[in-house]
């Protein structure tokens, strides 16, 4: 057994979480978390030059070709911010989804990728054994043209990019995947307001497919390597929310020794500590599934019901801790400009986000070969 | 036994009258909006409906009519407080934190020419209050408050710093606690305060809010209060506090009834039936709710029950003025932690939906469950200090003396 990280991994997990807090946060008011605000593409060209979109891009493409747990421990690092954007999608979900089908696309984009000149927001449903992004998605292509809805899409207000999937008419079940600039003719996009920023919704009404940067045609076998891909590429997306945990337990932990009530620090108090505590074995669950998941990632396969156990196990810690880091912190955690809102929000946004914990626990009873029957679902 | 609020024929009378009035004098344009999101149309609108309330003593329906009040029993003050939730509105319908609560303050330990002084503008409307807890280094430790009041001839100097204050569109007032004595006389340097809110040096900055309410830090910078607007006397503020905290935790009639997740329970049925339907917005094939999602929900309309029902039990008490210990902070941390737990469990049944504005399908009380799970947990006192009151009338921890003061 060897549980400790490699020195190149722990330094790229250190730079990034350096880069997230100590660059990208301090850059912007905290109101960048809320409904409608801009993200500044600064972000994605800064990444991008460090080389960070090329991670997860095969080496034949001009990519790294990093291992599955490199780049995670970048997405740790990111979580740590959060950094806003669709920075999973970008980072490890579109790479994961190209290369399951070849890499269909050419040298100029695939460039312009890696660059961080291009923004992804990905509104996949769920296909194969792979969990979805969007709830609703009604696409149907029809000569040359698509129409229909997706809902709801994350981290989309500010993208310049979307990559779409829609169902072709008629018989056959043949998709197209679809990369459309955000602004092409017969695509709006409605932001949403609630508790999840930048969240929209697309309608397409007759976009032209010939305006669109990529059209990739599936097939049912490449639907299931689509499937299986995006279900590969859920560990990291765990990575980010346990970079997140592990943040708000740092916050949590030093406001408890600073914040003195009473007139001693609150974490002298046992019903402070629990919330710590709780928050301490949230963050070490989610740690230890996610590296078990990421381990068991394998060229040609991958350990599904440690993905789904991680996903479950994850989504609960990030949540719960986030409410946990509340109790601790009461009001001031509440203000949007402090610090700890982005996390929050970032639970409630990640934790249906890719299947949520019923679905992913659902799944694993499937995977364990228990009651198969019952527990199929679409 | 009886769990029902048994009316008789004269207040099912007085609900039918109440019910007229208000389909004449509530215009729709204030109805259904957050009182810490309303515009100032909005605002307007409910001030001068909360004047037209206060000129039939239905503003304050329990208080004196002497002082403004409508002198009126619990069960008719329910039928006010229903009949406007029947229109999305609360009692007041804007946010009167000072009012609500400084007033009952006041009628506990104001002289009689205070009362027949402050009572009035609260109790007509004439006046909106905020009221002045929090500070950076006082939260939950209330009794360590910063800001200073100093005697000056006949008037109070008041400088310091309030956070987590009101909502938008200002107040007429600030009912204020602040040290008045020395900072080693823990319990015995405090006094409370009614501060005319355009007075120099109050400054009002707005404060960004998860979830988006309105809430402000206010900056008291040598504001001048005249003496006669100390209530409960120099440095005798704590015994003030408790009458005003006793009121926060648990007695409001609106909280006793568990109205809020009661609206909520109400709102995700009314969300899961339109969603199945398919005749909501995103769910054009029927949103499917498996096994997993109805237990949840079940659990949801257990969870809600359990604090409706001690909040039935609070009011059985209160009315036939049974003796009280812990019901009212066990009533109010119970609401808390179930409107935490009903944020994951309408993750867990409508999954992203529940992030999402009415647009999407789901009515704002889902949605804003989201920020309320997050906020009940601390408004009003953290969930962590109704633990201790409980606590302490169960006679765990504490001195025999803070017993006694939480009774």
């Amino acid at each position: 057994v060897d549980l400790s990280l490699t020195a190149e991994q722990g330094q790229l997990l250190g730079v990034a979480k350096e880069f997230a807090r100590g660059q990208v946060l301090p850059s912007l008011r905290g109101g960048v978390f809320e409904v409608g605000s801009p993200r500044p593409s600064e972000v994605w060209r800064q990444m991008g030059d460090l080389g960070w979109f090329s991670l997860a891009v095969p080496e034949d493409r001009g990519g790294l070709a990093s291992e599955p747990m490199d780049t995670a421990m970048l997405l740790q690092g990111l979580g740590a911010g959060p950094v806003p954007g669709p920075v999973f999608e970008d980072i490890v979900l579109l790479p994961a989804v190209l290369a399951s089908l070849g890499w269909p696309v050419g040298p100029d984009l695939t460039d312009a990728l890696m660059a961080g000149q291009l923004r992804v927001a990905v509104a996949l449903p769920a296909c194969g054994r792979g969990p979805g992004t969007v709830m609703t998605n009604t696409l149907t292509s029809s000569g040359g043209q698509v129409t229909g809805e997706v809902f709801p899409v994350r981290e989309v207000t500010d993208a310049t990019h979307l990559l779409l999937l829609s169902r072709r008419a008629g018989a056959g079940g043949e998709h197209d995947l679809i990369l459309v600039p955000v602004g092409a003719d017969g695509v709006s996009l409605e932001p949403l307001a609630g508790f999840a920023p930048g969240q929209g919704r697309l309608a397409l009404d007759g976009a032209d497919t010939s305006a669109a940067t990529a059209v990739i045609t599936l097939t049912q076998p490449d639907l299931a390597r689509l499937g299986d891909a995006v279900l590969a590429s859920v560990p990291a997306l765990c990575a980010f929310q346990l970079g997140s945990c592990e943040s708000v337990l740092e916050m949590s932990v030093r406001y408890s020794q600073q914040r003195v009530q009473f007139g001693r620090p609150i974490g002298s108090f046992q019903r402070v500590q629990d919330h710590v505590i709780d928050l301490l074995n949230g963050v070490d669950s989610a740690r230890w599934t996610t590296y078990f998941a990421l381990s068991g990632l394998r060229p040609g396969g991958a350990d599904r019901a440690a993905i789904h156990v991680a996903k479950a196990a994850t989504s609960v810690a990030h949540f719960c801790g986030c409410d946990s880091a509340h109790e601790v912190h009461a009001g001031i955690g509440t203000d949007v400009d402090y610090g700890l809102a982005p996390h929050t929000f970032a639970s409630r946004c990640l934790y249906p986000f890719l299947g949520s914990p019923s679905w992913h626990r659902k799944r694993l009873i499937h995977e364990l070969g228990l009651n198969p029957r019952r527990t199929e679902v679409a | 036994m009886e769990f029902e609020i048994d009316y008789t024929a004269a207040q099912q009378s007085f609900r039918a009258e109440v019910s007229a009035w208000l389909a004449r004098n509530v215009p729709d344009e204030i109805v259904g909006v957050d009182e810490h999101r309303e515009s100032a149309a909005v605002y307007s609108g409910r001030r001068q409906l909360g004047r037209a309330l206060g000129e039939r003593g239905w503003l304050y329906p329990m208080s004196p009519t002497r002082y403004g009040g409508g002198g009126l029993d619990l069960d008719s003050a329910l039928v006010i407080v229903e009949e406007l939730a029947g229109l999305g509105l609360g009692l007041p319908p804007y946010y009167d934190s000072g009012g609500v609560l400084g007033s009952a303050a006041i009628l506990a330990w104001g002289t009689e020419e205070q009362k027949d002084r402050l009572l009035p503008p609260i109790y007509t409307g004439a006046q909106r209050t905020w009221q002045l807890l929090t500070e950076p280094s006082a939260g939950s430790d209330l009794a360590a408050v910063a800001m200073t009041a100093t005697r000056d001839g006949d008037e109070y100097v008041l400088s310091g710093q309030k956070v987590f204050i009101g909502s938008g569109n200002g107040a007429d007032a600030l009912w204020t606690i602040a040290r008045s004595g020395p900072a080693e006389d823990r319990h015995r340097n405090l006094s409370w305060f009614m501060i005319d809110a355009r007075s120099a040096g109050v400054t009002v900055v707005p404060q960004r809010i998860i979830g988006g309410m309105d809430k402000n830090t206010i900056f008291l910078d040598g504001v001048r209060v005249p003496a006669d607007n100390l209530v409960g006397g120099e440095n005798k503020g704590w015994q003030v506090a408790n009458t005003h905290l006793d009121h926060e935790h648990g007695l409001r009639s609106d909280r006793m009834l568990g109205r809020r997740l009661g609206e909520v329970w109400d709102g995700t049925l009314e969300a899961v039936r339109k969603l199945s339907d398919g005749g909501g917005r995103p769910g054009q094939d029927g949103l499917a709710l498996d096994d997993q999602a109805l237990d949840v929900l079940a659990e949801l309309y257990v969870r809600k029950e359990i604090v409706r029902l001690l909040g039935v039990r609070n009011y059985w008490l209160t009315m036939g003025s049974r003796p009280r210990t812990y019901e009212g902070s066990q009533g109010y941390y119970l609401e808390k932690k179930t409107s935490q737990w009903m944020a994951k469990a309408l993750m867990d049944i409508f999954g992203q939906l529940a992030l999402i504005d009415p647009v999407g399908g789901l009515g704002s009380q889902v949605v804003d469950q989201q920020a309320h799970g997050v906020l009940s947990m601390h408004g009003g006192g953290t969930g962590e200090i109704q633990k201790l009151l409980i606590a302490r009338h169960l006679g765990l921890g504490g001195s025999r003396k803070q017993a006694a003061q939480a009774d």
